[in-house]
């Protein structure tokens, strides 16, 4: 008997039957604020020009209850598809690089070739779309796929091709404002065109879908048991992803990118008891239409109250992002033992290093400080006119140099804490906390407050600690778990930047210039402060020596060795987030340098922490200085920030790193 | 919607006698005097070129050459970068006389070690655009002592107006929307309160339909194109971005809702040109000629 009500009470259909019927009264309601319900049954027959409102319901309301359901179901049939061919449970079209790719690929498309536009974003986006996820399946590929391995490279695919596409938005804001929209995923509709256009592919996807259920169950076990359906699991996979990844494009060309539902729609109907493959793509396509449909009601009754539309692709991915949080934790970590560091490529001694490199930052300072590009050409500044200049490149040369140094540290307790080399604070989610800080400040209040914003950018990183540390504690702050929480809360930052973008608001330029990474506004003041932090906590950190020495060992080594794990861990965090904070508002959210520096400096040699921590220092630091110097002037009289020049250095080296062999 | 013969003879015949003496039907060309004056801002430069003189250098001359357009800039104004970060080091080089702009472009900057700087806003919290702008054109003229032909201009823009004005009382009582249409063929952004359009249709003795959220400059949020319909007897009056014009007209033409808008079943949707939203008094004149045409050339069509 209680086997039978648990079986009974565990059925996907009535979920699914509460589900329908919240969104359906709201739909009605929804529906019945339009159209008196004398008047329904003339929305259905033939419209008279003049029935404005059977028009809209004909046209508007019902072709986007219509598309929210298709739209829903594509997605999770997606995720579903996505997720068991990578065996992993957090993939879908925005975690693995598909969405970004296929948004660079339309702003190209709209900036370089607009003709390519005039037919549909269909082609442009599939193309876009399947370059991302190659990219995230090729740097992930030595790593076998390991769910932790393609989470971390759909991130860094989403960062590298977000900036690229900043940088065209910066330079083309005029043409790109389409994007924004598309960006945040609207389902407004005004014709049955993207209904017919969506429903015959959706169909194609559930019929290949069905024909690949077995063998992607068998997929799911191991290799050899799919070895005997007679057909390579390779090619298996390849062909599953290829369904996915055509599905999202479609949707995302329609529609533009609604986050979160192949996570949301098949997480839904595991809860609810959906087990195997085949029921889950039987109840994920149906719980992810009725969820859009759910969330797509929700929005348009809140725009009665908010006196706007919030596009639904903004509502998903703000309701998404805690359940990728939830999902992160059951993640499974899929090492075995800790990596080892690496034995060092060269043997030169870390002091000899040191000078090295001091000469080398000696030189860059001096470049940054002396050379610049006029209309003329290169020039170089010396005596009253080096005194006329100073004031303006002194503060940026300073903060750069103090930026990079304070990531470059923590990136090192990053990757010392957690023994891995991937780490950087970029990744933590300590920066997009600053950043999401400063724009809901943005948002809030009036005019373009530099300490408003550095108050409001502090806050958000301290929050976002607090987020990490709340949802690390009880796994001891176990270093992948860690790191991917980053990912959801970059997302939460790329939702608020949508909304920001979407609301007309004319200093959207103003934040997408400090977004980037841009030390134009620094004055005197604040390198002052900036550099002193980056003093102090190069005086700081040295003293957590014997912790960093003894972490990358591993968990169990650390413990008998008598460290508090959590403890250090939790000081090492601190130290971390408040330089990163401090960081952030210098040079935006992504650079990369956190990660570059600490490793380049192994590779150099530096092994103990204290000679680790000096020789990254000082790359760091020489490193964010010829980025802003170059960023400069490269292309006067315009200028790349600094963080963006960063990450265009720095994304193909952690791409390469990625990607090799371990 | 494609511009009518008709209404584009209307136009053309309208336009000479509007424009006697404007600079916008001078010819422009390296000749211009220049004065040693930076502009930040996009209105200010268009003013400046409307009163006969040319600033030596603007921000981001690529922006005005392409979105203002007119009066047209000589080629040897130089450019200093892009207009939220405008080389420093360069200006300095230059060493202009004085710097002009927006206070939030210059308020709160390091840009007084450089030059003096002077502020002119036309788009403030008085919502007054057009007033404004006629302002800022007399202190620009006395600034650069051409205080004649500020007040010339101003007093032509003034008359224009009103002449535009009686033309249009027939038809002053039907509301107009004036929308920018996005390549997606679902949205547009409508020009209302704080801005210049709505600031030129007030003074055409017209009524914006749209009453709704406006940002500084006078732009909506993105709204779904059944937005057009809570005043289905408005005329509407937009322009795309040429570059997506092809891909925004594509969607449009097959969508019931638009070709059912009353506005456009019944010809009363026209294309304008594109125009800078946050122009100056020369924009404004632009506004008010462009509007007037298309409405009275759909005047005619149904007549």
């Amino acid at each position: 008997m209680p086997d039978h009500t648990s079986r009974l009470r565990r059925q996907p259909a009535w979920l699914a039957l509460g589900l329908l019927f919240i969104a359906l009264a709201l739909s009605v309601h929804q529906g019945h604020s339009l159209l008196a319900h004398a008047s329904w049954t003339n929305a259905f027959g033939p419209v008279a020009p003049g029935d404005l409102p059977a028009l809209l319901v004909r046209y508007s309301y019902l072709p986007r209850l219509v598309i929210s359901l298709l739209v829903g179901a594509a997605l999770a049939l997606a995720g579903v598809i996505f997720q068991q061919v990578l065996r992993n449970p957090i993939a879908e079209p925005t975690t693995l690089g598909v969405a970004s790719g296929a948004h660079l690929a339309l702003a190209a498309c709209a900036i370089y070739a607009p003709s390519l536009l005039d037919g549909g974003q269909e082609s442009v986006a599939l193309a876009g779309a399947g370059l991302g996820m190659l990219a995230v399946l090729g740097l992930a590929w030595s790593r076998r796929l390991s769910p932790v391995a393609l989470i971390l490279s759909g991130l860094i695919i989403n960062l590298y091709c977000g900036t690229l596409s900043t940088l065209l938005v910066l330079a083309n804001h005029e043409v790109l404002s389409n994007l924004f929209i598309w960006q945040s995923g609207s389902l407004n509709q005004n014709s049955w065109q993207d209904v017919y256009h969506l429903a015959p592919r959706l169909a194609v996807a559930a019929l290949l879908a069905a024909l690949l259920a077995r063998p992607l169950a068998l997929l799911g076990l191991n290799d050899a048991a799919a070895g005997s359906l007679g057909m390579s699991p390779n090619r298996m996979r390849l062909v599953a992803l290829a369904v996915a990844v055509a599905l999202s494009a479609s949707t995302i060309a329609s529609v533009g990118v609604i986050g979160f539902l192949g996570l949301a729609a098949p997480a839904l109907a595991r809860l609810a008891g959906a087990r195997s493959l085949r029921q889950r793509l039987i109840w994920a396509p149906l719980f992810g239409a009725l969820l859009l449909l759910l969330a797509d009601q929700i929005v348009q009754g809140l725009a009665a109250l908010l006196g706007g539309e919030m596009p639904t692709g903004i509502f998903t991915a703000l309701l998404g992002a805690p359940l990728l949080l939830v999902l992160l934790t059951r993640l499974h970590e899929t090492r075995a033992n800790p990596p080892t560091q690496r034995a060092a490529v060269h043997v030169t001694p870390p002091k000899r290093t040191a000078w090295i490199l001091l000469a080398l930052l000696a030189l860059a300072v001096f470049l940054a400080l002396t050379w610049g590009r006029g209309p003329d050409g290169w020039y170089f500044s010396g005596g009253a006119e080096f005194d006329a200049l100073l004031p303006w490149r002194a503060p940026r040369v300073a903060a750069a140099f103090a930026a990079g140094i304070l990531l470059a540290l923590a990136g090192t307790l990053m990757q010392r804490m957690t023994g891995n080399p991937m780490a950087s604070p970029e990744m933590l989610g300590v920066s997009s906390g600053a950043a999401l800080g400063g724009i809901l400040a943005l948002l809030v209040v009036p005019g373009f407050n530099p300490l408003v914003l550095l108050l409001a950018a502090t806050f958000g990183a301290l929050l976002a600690l607090l987020a990490i540390v709340a949802l690390s504690w009880r796994s001891a702050f176990a270093p992948d778990r860690m790191l991917l929480t980053g990912v959801a809360l970059g997302t939460l930052l790329n939702a608020f930047a949508a909304v920001f973008m979407v609301s007309g608001d004319s200093r959207v330029l103003l934040m997408l210039s400090w977004m980037t990474g841009s030390t134009y506004r620094i004055d005197a003041s604040q390198a002052v402060v900036i550099s002193a932090l980056a003093v102090l906590f190069l005086l700081v950190t040295p003293l957590c020596n014997r912790w960093l020495a003894i972490m990358p060992l591993g968990a169990e080594r650390a413990r008998a060795l008598g460290i508090s794990l959590s403890g250090s861990r939790l000081v090492l965090l601190l130290l971390t987030a408040v330089m990163t904070a401090a960081a952030t508002l210098v040079v935006g959210p992504l650079s990369f340098v956190g990660l570059i520096a600490p490793h380049m400096a192994r590779l150099l040699g530096a092994q103990r922490p204290i000679a680790q921590l000096i020789i990254s220092a000082l790359l760091g630091g020489t490193l964010l200085v010829l980025a802003d110097w170059l960023g400069r002037n490269l292309v006067f009289p315009w200028q790349i920030p600094a963080g963006m020049f960063a990450t265009f250095v720095g994304g193909p080296y952690f791409m390469w790193l990625l990607a090799r062999k371990r | 919607m494609p511009i009518t013969r008709r209404g584009a003879l209307t136009g053309l015949a309208l336009l000479p006698v509007a424009l006697y003496g404007s600079p916008l039907v001078r010819a422009a060309g390296p000749t211009l005097p220049k004065v040693d004056i930076v502009s930040f801002e996009p209105a200010l430069t268009e003013s400046l070129l409307g009163l006969g003189v040319a600033p030596r250098a603007v921000v981001n001359a690529g922006f005005y050459r392409e979105f203002v357009a007119q009066p047209e800039m000589p080629d040897d104004v130089l450019d200093l970068g892009p207009s939220i970060e405008p080389n420093l080091e360069y200006l300095q080089r230059l060493a202009p006389g004085l710097i002009i702009g927006t206070s939030w472009q210059l308020e709160g900057t390091l840009l007084r070690r450089i030059a003096p700087l002077r502020t002119f806003d036309i788009y403030t919290t008085n919502a007054e655009p057009y007033r404004n702008a006629g302002q800022v054109m007399l202190d620009l003229g006395a600034l650069v002592d051409r205080r004649d032909e500020a007040q010339a201009l101003l007093e032509q823009t003034d008359r224009l107006l009103a002449d535009l004005r009686a033309k249009l009382t027939s038809i002053s009582d039907r509301p107009v929307y004036i929308a920018r249409l996005n390549p997606d063929g679902r949205h547009l952004l409508l020009f209302g309160a704080k801005g210049m359009y709505q600031a030129v249709l007030e003074r055409l003795g017209l009524r914006n339909a749209y009453q709704g959220r406006t940002n500084a400059w006078g732009g909506s949020p993105a709204v779904g194109i059944e937005a057009l319909l809570e005043h289905p007897e408005a005329s509407l009056l937009y322009y795309t971005n040429p570059r997506e014009a092809v891909a925004a007209q594509r969607r449009l033409d097959i969508s019931p809702i638009w070709r059912a808008l009353p506005m456009v079943r019944e010809g009363r949707a026209q294309a304008l040109p594109r125009f800078y939203p946050s122009g100056g008094l020369l924009t404004a004149q632009r506004l008010a000629l462009s509007i007037t045409e298309q409405l009275l050339a759909m005047e005619a069509d149904h007549a």
